[in-house]
Protein backbone atom coordinates (compact mmCIF):
# COMPACT_ATOMS: atom_id res chain seq x y z
CA UNK A 1 0.00 0.00 0.00
CA UNK A 2 1.22 3.30 -0.95
CA UNK A 3 1.32 6.69 1.22
CA UNK A 4 -1.38 8.10 -0.45
CA UNK A 5 -3.65 5.10 -0.14
CA UNK A 6 -2.38 4.98 3.63
CA UNK A 7 -3.34 8.67 4.51
CA UNK A 8 -6.49 7.75 2.70
CA UNK A 9 -7.41 5.15 4.76
CA UNK A 10 -6.25 7.03 7.80
CA UNK A 11 -8.80 9.57 7.35
CA UNK A 12 -11.65 6.94 6.44
CA UNK A 13 -10.71 5.70 9.75
CA UNK A 14 -10.87 8.76 11.43
CA UNK A 15 -14.05 10.07 9.86
CA UNK A 16 -15.58 6.87 10.78
CA UNK A 17 -14.99 6.83 14.52
CA UNK A 18 -16.48 10.61 14.37
CA UNK A 19 -19.80 8.94 12.59
CA UNK A 20 -19.81 6.57 15.36
CA UNK A 21 -19.20 9.03 18.16
CA UNK A 22 -22.28 10.71 16.71
CA UNK A 23 -24.35 7.88 18.07
CA UNK A 24 -23.90 9.47 21.98
CA UNK A 25 -23.41 12.81 20.97
CA UNK A 26 -26.52 13.30 19.12
CA UNK A 27 -28.56 10.81 21.23
CA UNK A 28 -29.48 9.09 18.01
CA UNK A 29 -31.35 6.01 19.81
CA UNK A 30 -33.32 8.28 22.18
CA UNK A 31 -35.34 10.95 21.55
CA UNK A 32 -33.55 13.21 24.77
CA UNK A 33 -32.69 16.84 23.79
CA UNK A 34 -29.44 17.80 23.08
CA UNK A 35 -28.55 20.98 25.15
CA UNK A 36 -26.32 23.31 24.23
CA UNK A 37 -22.76 21.58 24.97
CA UNK A 38 -23.66 18.20 22.84
CA UNK A 39 -24.94 20.59 19.81
CA UNK A 40 -21.66 22.37 19.88
CA UNK A 41 -19.56 18.94 20.45
CA UNK A 42 -22.04 17.09 17.50
CA UNK A 43 -21.70 20.08 14.73
CA UNK A 44 -17.65 20.11 16.06
CA UNK A 45 -17.64 16.45 14.78
CA UNK A 46 -19.14 17.52 11.51
CA UNK A 47 -16.67 20.34 11.13
CA UNK A 48 -13.60 18.02 11.55
CA UNK A 49 -15.25 15.67 9.00
CA UNK A 50 -15.64 18.43 6.69
CA UNK A 51 -12.21 19.70 7.18
CA UNK A 52 -10.30 16.26 6.67
CA UNK A 53 -12.26 15.29 3.76
CA UNK A 54 -11.06 18.49 2.11
CA UNK A 55 -7.77 17.64 3.28
CA UNK A 56 -7.45 14.46 2.30
CA UNK A 57 -10.17 13.14 -0.05
CA UNK A 58 -10.31 16.40 -2.07
CA UNK A 59 -6.53 16.83 -1.41
CA UNK A 60 -6.72 20.60 -1.46
CA UNK A 61 -3.40 20.20 0.53
CA UNK A 62 -2.23 20.84 -2.58
CA UNK A 63 -4.36 24.02 -2.64
CA UNK A 64 -4.06 26.00 0.48
CA UNK A 65 -5.97 29.04 -0.01
CA UNK A 66 -8.86 26.73 -1.42
CA UNK A 67 -8.74 24.19 1.81
CA UNK A 68 -8.69 27.54 3.96
CA UNK A 69 -11.49 29.25 2.20
CA UNK A 70 -13.61 26.10 2.35
CA UNK A 71 -13.07 25.06 5.73
CA UNK A 72 -13.52 29.01 6.94
CA UNK A 73 -17.20 28.61 5.24
CA UNK A 74 -18.21 25.60 6.52
CA UNK A 75 -16.89 27.15 9.89
CA UNK A 76 -19.63 30.64 9.08
CA UNK A 77 -21.94 27.92 8.04
CA UNK A 78 -21.85 25.79 11.42
CA UNK A 79 -21.69 28.87 13.61
CA UNK A 80 -25.01 30.05 12.31
CA UNK A 81 -26.79 27.00 12.67
CA UNK A 82 -25.03 26.75 15.91
CA UNK A 83 -26.33 30.37 16.63
CA UNK A 84 -30.02 29.48 15.73
CA UNK A 85 -30.26 26.36 16.93
CA UNK A 86 -29.32 27.07 20.46
CA UNK A 87 -31.61 30.24 20.14
CA UNK A 88 -34.33 27.85 19.60
CA UNK A 89 -33.50 25.75 22.84
CA UNK A 90 -33.98 28.90 24.37
CA UNK A 91 -37.50 30.30 22.74
CA UNK B 1 -0.36 16.26 -7.92
CA UNK B 2 -3.21 17.01 -9.57
CA UNK B 3 -3.73 17.88 -13.42
CA UNK B 4 -4.23 21.56 -12.13
CA UNK B 5 -0.20 22.00 -11.62
CA UNK B 6 0.08 22.55 -14.83
CA UNK B 7 -1.65 25.99 -14.70
CA UNK B 8 0.12 28.88 -14.67
CA UNK B 9 1.43 30.73 -11.31
CA UNK B 10 -1.77 33.10 -10.39
CA UNK B 11 -4.30 31.12 -11.52
CA UNK B 12 -6.95 30.86 -8.81
CA UNK B 13 -7.61 27.38 -9.63
CA UNK B 14 -4.06 26.22 -9.29
CA UNK B 15 -3.96 23.31 -6.99
CA UNK B 16 -7.64 22.18 -7.78
CA UNK B 17 -8.37 18.61 -8.69
CA UNK B 18 -10.29 18.17 -11.51
CA UNK B 19 -12.11 20.71 -14.22
CA UNK B 20 -12.31 24.26 -13.27
CA UNK B 21 -15.74 24.41 -14.52
CA UNK B 22 -16.39 21.64 -11.79
CA UNK B 23 -15.41 23.91 -8.80
CA UNK B 24 -17.59 26.46 -9.94
CA UNK B 25 -20.60 24.15 -9.31
CA UNK B 26 -19.43 22.83 -6.61
CA UNK B 27 -19.07 26.36 -4.94
CA UNK B 28 -22.56 27.02 -5.79
CA UNK B 29 -23.77 23.77 -4.97
CA UNK B 30 -22.57 24.37 -1.30
CA UNK B 31 -23.89 28.06 -1.02
CA UNK B 32 -27.23 26.20 -2.29
CA UNK B 33 -27.10 23.52 0.66
CA UNK B 34 -25.58 25.78 3.16
CA UNK B 35 -28.67 28.12 2.63
CA UNK B 36 -30.94 25.29 2.80
CA UNK B 37 -29.70 24.36 6.36
CA UNK B 38 -29.45 27.69 7.34
CA UNK B 39 -33.34 28.27 6.20
CA UNK B 40 -33.71 24.45 8.03
CA UNK B 41 -32.38 26.24 11.28
CA UNK B 42 -34.34 29.42 11.15
CA UNK B 43 -37.73 27.81 10.61
CA UNK B 44 -37.04 25.57 13.54
CA UNK B 45 -36.90 29.08 15.63
CA UNK B 46 -40.54 29.29 14.76
CA UNK B 47 -41.62 25.86 16.17
CA UNK B 48 -38.88 24.20 18.12
CA UNK B 49 -40.86 21.28 19.91
CA UNK B 50 -42.86 20.42 16.59
CA UNK B 51 -39.41 20.02 14.74
CA UNK B 52 -38.56 18.40 17.75
CA UNK B 53 -41.44 16.16 17.91
CA UNK B 54 -41.49 15.84 13.82
CA UNK B 55 -37.76 15.14 13.78
CA UNK B 56 -38.10 12.17 16.56
CA UNK B 57 -40.21 10.28 13.44
CA UNK B 58 -36.94 9.80 11.46
CA UNK B 59 -34.91 6.95 11.00
CA UNK B 60 -31.44 8.50 13.10
CA UNK B 61 -29.52 5.14 12.57
CA UNK B 62 -30.43 4.48 8.92
CA UNK B 63 -29.45 8.38 8.41
CA UNK B 64 -26.11 7.54 10.08
CA UNK B 65 -25.46 4.39 8.72
CA UNK B 66 -25.95 6.92 5.66
CA UNK B 67 -23.33 8.56 6.08
CA UNK B 68 -20.51 5.42 6.87
CA UNK B 69 -21.96 4.48 3.25
CA UNK B 70 -21.00 7.86 1.60
CA UNK B 71 -17.64 8.16 3.27
CA UNK B 72 -16.49 4.82 3.00
CA UNK B 73 -17.95 5.69 -1.01
CA UNK B 74 -15.40 8.52 -0.66
CA UNK B 75 -12.49 6.56 -0.18
CA UNK B 76 -12.80 4.31 -3.26
CA UNK B 77 -13.63 7.44 -5.15
CA UNK B 78 -10.24 8.80 -3.60
CA UNK B 79 -8.00 5.60 -4.56
CA UNK B 80 -9.31 5.85 -7.63
CA UNK B 81 -8.00 9.50 -8.31
CA UNK B 82 -4.90 7.62 -7.48
CA UNK B 83 -5.12 4.69 -9.53
CA UNK B 84 -5.65 6.96 -12.63
CA UNK B 85 -2.86 8.84 -11.47
CA UNK B 86 -0.12 5.64 -12.32
CA UNK B 87 -2.38 4.95 -14.76
CA UNK B 88 -3.35 1.92 -13.34
CA UNK B 89 -6.94 1.53 -15.23
CA UNK B 90 -8.23 -1.79 -14.39
CA UNK B 91 -7.82 -0.40 -10.60
CA UNK B 92 -9.68 2.91 -11.33
CA UNK B 93 -12.22 1.49 -12.25
CA UNK B 94 -12.49 -1.24 -9.64
CA UNK B 95 -12.52 1.90 -7.15
CA UNK B 96 -15.13 4.05 -9.42
CA UNK B 97 -17.36 0.39 -9.30
CA UNK B 98 -17.13 0.29 -5.54
CA UNK B 99 -17.79 3.96 -4.98
CA UNK B 100 -21.42 3.48 -7.74
CA UNK B 101 -22.11 0.78 -5.82
CA UNK B 102 -22.10 2.46 -2.31
CA UNK B 103 -24.04 5.07 -3.37
CA UNK B 104 -26.60 2.71 -5.29
CA UNK B 105 -26.45 1.31 -1.16
CA UNK B 106 -26.95 4.70 -0.20
CA UNK B 107 -30.23 5.18 -2.17
CA UNK B 108 -30.92 1.95 -0.91
CA UNK B 109 -31.23 2.88 2.29
CA UNK B 110 -32.91 6.51 1.12
CA UNK B 111 -35.68 4.77 -0.80
CA UNK B 112 -36.56 2.67 2.58
CA UNK B 113 -36.58 5.07 5.02
CA UNK B 114 -39.32 7.77 2.45
CA UNK B 115 -41.05 4.57 1.84
CA UNK B 116 -41.19 3.88 5.87
CA UNK B 117 -41.79 7.53 6.34
CA UNK B 118 -45.11 7.61 4.07
CA UNK B 119 -46.13 4.31 5.15
CA UNK B 120 -46.13 6.30 8.75
CA UNK B 121 -48.21 9.33 6.84
CA UNK B 122 -45.53 11.68 6.67
CA UNK B 123 -45.68 13.60 3.51
CA UNK B 124 -44.05 16.75 1.97
CA UNK B 125 -47.00 18.45 3.52
CA UNK B 126 -47.01 17.13 6.82
CA UNK B 127 -45.52 20.54 8.07
CA UNK B 128 -42.95 22.82 7.67
CA UNK B 129 -39.93 20.13 9.52
CA UNK B 130 -41.16 17.39 6.76
CA UNK B 131 -41.47 19.79 3.92
CA UNK B 132 -37.68 21.31 4.20
CA UNK B 133 -36.54 17.42 5.03
CA UNK B 134 -38.16 16.31 2.12
CA UNK B 135 -36.88 18.91 -0.08
CA UNK B 136 -33.15 19.03 1.27
CA UNK B 137 -32.20 15.72 1.69
CA UNK B 138 -34.61 14.96 -2.21
CA UNK B 139 -32.28 17.36 -3.31
CA UNK B 140 -29.04 15.70 -2.12
CA UNK B 141 -30.59 12.66 -3.32
CA UNK B 142 -31.14 13.55 -6.37
CA UNK B 143 -27.07 15.01 -6.62
CA UNK B 144 -26.46 11.50 -5.79
CA UNK B 145 -28.01 10.07 -8.97
CA UNK B 146 -25.87 12.74 -10.76
CA UNK B 147 -22.57 11.82 -9.09
CA UNK B 148 -23.31 7.64 -9.99
CA UNK B 149 -24.10 9.17 -14.24
CA UNK B 150 -20.59 11.56 -13.67
CA UNK B 151 -18.91 8.28 -12.50
CA UNK B 152 -20.75 6.10 -15.47
CA UNK B 153 -18.86 8.35 -18.15
CA UNK B 154 -15.88 8.37 -16.06
CA UNK B 155 -15.60 4.96 -15.90
CA UNK B 156 -15.99 4.77 -19.78
CA UNK B 157 -13.61 7.43 -19.94
CA UNK B 158 -10.95 7.14 -16.95
CA UNK B 159 -8.14 9.20 -17.79
CA UNK B 160 -6.72 11.24 -14.96
CA UNK B 161 -8.08 14.33 -15.14
CA UNK B 162 -12.23 12.64 -15.82
CA UNK B 163 -11.42 10.72 -12.89
CA UNK B 164 -10.72 13.63 -10.93
CA UNK B 165 -13.64 16.03 -11.97
CA UNK B 166 -15.83 13.46 -11.20
CA UNK B 167 -14.17 12.44 -7.54
CA UNK B 168 -14.44 16.23 -6.82
CA UNK B 169 -18.08 16.16 -7.23
CA UNK B 170 -18.26 13.27 -5.34
CA UNK B 171 -16.46 14.26 -2.97
CA UNK B 172 -19.10 17.65 -2.88
CA UNK B 173 -22.09 15.56 -2.10
CA UNK B 174 -20.29 13.28 0.52
CA UNK B 175 -19.59 16.71 2.22
CA UNK B 176 -23.02 17.90 2.01
CA UNK B 177 -24.56 14.94 3.13
CA UNK B 178 -21.92 15.55 6.21
CA UNK B 179 -23.37 18.64 7.38
CA UNK B 180 -27.12 17.53 6.59
CA UNK B 181 -27.47 14.54 8.69
CA UNK B 182 -26.54 16.33 12.15
CA UNK B 183 -28.59 19.25 11.16
CA UNK B 184 -31.65 17.72 10.42
CA UNK B 185 -31.76 14.44 12.26
CA UNK B 186 -30.01 15.18 15.27
CA UNK B 187 -29.53 18.68 16.15
CA UNK B 188 -33.02 19.67 18.79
Amino acid sequence: MDDDAKRLLRAWLIMAGLTLAAIPVGHATTMRPLGAGLTLLLLGLAFVKSALLLHDYLDLRHAPRWNAGLRSGILVLLGIIVGLSLAAGLA
Amino acid sequence: MSQADGRAAGDPFAGLPGHPMMWILIGSELLVFGAALIAFSAARLQDPAGFAEAQNHLDRLTGLINVLVLVTSGLFAALAVGAARIGNIPRTRLHLALASLLGLVFLGFKGVEYSSDLAAGFTIDSGTFFTLYYLITGFHALHVVLGLVIFAVVFAWPSHFNVETGAAFWHMVDLVWLLVFPVIYLVR
